[in-house]
């Protein structure tokens, strides 16, 4: 396949979806008043953001999302390698990571009211403390993960524990870092999403599909669904460039 | 009943010699067991016939006591009618599956503002046959405080922390509450309902605009206590004694064609589960169980809605229906103004 081809081959999905869509909406396989046809919810969601209010809200979920992942990375990150760097004390809180990682975060609002009151911080920080735990158990599992040889070879060298740490484990530990945070961005968007539904918020996404499901606006409500999946889709590809970029080596030592 | 259809079929159609291999007595049993297939299969639409049945949507909140009372004491099975009473988790998935044709109605207790927003995205959609009230003496709406709580009026909320439910229709009613009453640019927080005891206790909060049975669950934990009462009628409406018709009951016009004959016969049973439940009282209440999430000693203390039939409509509660849509309407919930008439099941 030449390369000008490949260029087109993510298009594929997206004019599939839109495919099915629209069959099943001009089949009338399910009722137009409640799924509303993809031409009318993409028309829908361009008026809304040049000429409405979806930017708004489009800005405010990322702010929230962004605020969320920068704490999980600040918090995760450090906190996974040093896990990563010593087995013992890993196994030791290994119960709690998987504990609170299969716990849906969004069972925990009331927890998190409790502590962060109704400030507008607590959708952050309970979206924030999902992410935490995937990029900790991530970067942990990097530095655990490193391979052998390296370490092997560098402490043949005379590196001291240290040193071994800081310029094998850390960079070994990166390519599934970066795993991790890809992960991390893409829950803490999900979480902020349904904060925003069910906390109640004064802006936002999921603020945004909740009002338009009470009033049965369902052009407002898919075309916001769409933006998140627009956001969501946005910060993978920004982050697959950035792990391109940074983790070069990646998959080829 | 174990269905005799199920029994015979793998049995019914044999491969040609296999059935020659079967014995005579296995082939009697086949024989009559297709047989009672046959009478069952055809006796089935006698009996659907002879009871029509009907799919009802609705939410489990205390405003269906009237359509639970009618289901539990038998009146729709007297009346010949085949009543399904179909749980959704909110009154928004009630209005959609109407317009989807999943269901035939919608009990009391759905909110009358959604079930409008469904008939003005399908025209013709529904019409009401009852809807359940508030007011001062049929409680159900308030402004809640913490216990020990300085505040006197509903006027004192200006500048304090104010929150409700979660959604565009609890704020949009929560904020024409502070509004009416004189607050300049009231300020609500939307905070999910199981949050708003918690958060009054917590000192996180200065007030709130609830619906029972949270009033009644802050008061026997000791954490709130009503500011002020009915206070849709009062402030919203115009007069505390004024009905708050904020949940109906409805029937798809379709459903009502191809019911006929059965319609009448329906509406009359569930006139009876309403009969009942005013003349029971709270004894009512113990319907509650199972189609609510209210249990145990609560069930008592659960205020009981105001209820008309379609027939006891006057135009003053039309009017007053009108005015609450009109709110949503000027507060552009509604994208235009919709009106309550044409909706009403005309007697």
């Amino acid at each position: 396949m030449s390369p000008r081809a490949r260029a087109w081959l993510p298009l594929i999905g997206p004019l599939v979806l839109i495919a099915v869509w629209s069959l099943l909406v001009q089949s009338k396989a399910v009722n137009p008043i409640l799924l509303p046809g993809p031409g009318v919810t993409l028309a829908h969601l361009w008026n809304a953001t040049v000429g409405g209010t979806m930017g708004a809200d489009f800005l405010a979920t990322l702010s929230r999302t962004a605020q969320a992942f920068a704490i999980a990375t600040v918090i995760g990150v450090p906190l996974g390698v040093a896990l990563g760097a010593s087995e013992s004390l890993y196994r030791s809180v290994e119960f709690l990571v998987d504990f609170f990682r299969s716990t849906p975060s969004s069972a925990l609002i009331p927890l998190f009211m409790l502590f962060f009151g109704i400030s507008d911080f607590n959708k952050v920080a309970i979206s924030a403390f999902a992410a935490v735990l995937v990029v900790m158990f991530n970067s942990a599992y990097g530095v655990m993960n490193a391979k052998r040889t390296r370490i092997m070879a560098a402490s043949v060298m005379g590196a001291s524990p240290w040193r071994i740490f800081r310029d094998v484990l850390l960079w070994e530990s990166l390519s599934q870092t970066f795993v991790g945070l890809r992960s991390g961005i893409s829950l803490a968007l999900v979480i902020v999403v349904v904060a925003e539904m069910f906390i109640g918020s004064e802006n936002g996404l999921g603020h945004r599909i909740i009002n338009a499901q009470q009033v049965l606006n369902v052009k407002d409500m898919y075309a916001s669904i769409l933006a998140a999946g627009v956001l969501g889709y946005l910060l993978n590809v920004g982050f697959l460039l950035l792990d391109k970029r940074i983790v070069h080596w990646s998959g080829r030592a | 009943m174990p269905s005799p259809k199920h029994d015979v079929q793998p049995d019914a159609q044999p491969d040609t010699r296999q059935a020659l291999l079967v014995d005579r007595s296995r082939r009697r049993l086949v024989g009559a067991a297709a047989a009672a297939a046959g009478t069952a299969l055809l006796g089935a639409p006698a009996i659907a016939q002879s009871r029509p049945k009907l799919a009802i949507g609705y939410w489990p909140i205390a405003g269906g006591l009237a359509f639970f009372s009618a289901i539990e004491r038998g009146f729709f099975k007297d009346a010949g009618l085949d009543v399904e009473a179909v749980r959704f988790a909110g009154p928004n998935q009630v209005v959609e599956a109407l317009i989807a044709g999943r269901i035939d109605g919608s009990a009391n207790g759905t909110a009358s503002t959604a079930l409008a927003l469904g008939d003005a995205q399908a025209p013709g959609l529904l019409k009401f046959f009852a809807t359940n009230y508030a007011n001062a003496t049929h409680v159900l709406d308030h402004i809640v405080v913490p216990k020990d709580s300085p505040l006197k009026t509903v006027k004192d909320l200006a500048g304090k922390r104010y929150a409700c439910g979660p959604g565009i229709n609890n704020i949009t009613l929560a904020k024409a509450i502070l509004e009416r009453a004189g607050v300049p640019d009231p300020k609500v927080t939307e905070l999910p309902l199981g949050q708003l005891l918690p958060s009054l206790a917590s000192g996180q909060l200065d007030a709130a605009y609830v619906l029972e049975p949270t009033a009644v669950i802050g008061r026997r934990q000791n954490i709130s206590r009503i500011l002020e009462t009915a206070v849709i009628s009062k402030y919203v409406l115009g007069d505390a004694a004024t009905p708050w018709h904020g949940g109906a009951a409805s029937l798809r016009s379709e459903s009502i064609q191809r019911l006929g004959p059965a319609v009448p016969k329906f509406l009359e049973a569930y006139a009876k589960g309403v009969d009942y439940v005013r003349k029971a009282g709270v004894e009512a209440n113990q319907y509650l169980k199972g189609y609510t999430a209210v249990e145990g000693d609560l069930i008592p203390e659960v205020p009981l809605s105001g209820y008309r039939m379609f027939n006891e409509m006057t135009p003053a509660d039309v009017a007053a229906m009108q005015k609450l849509f009109d709110l949503f309407a000027e507060k552009k919930v509604f994208e235009r103004r919709l009106m309550v008439e044409p909706l009403m099941l005309k007697a």
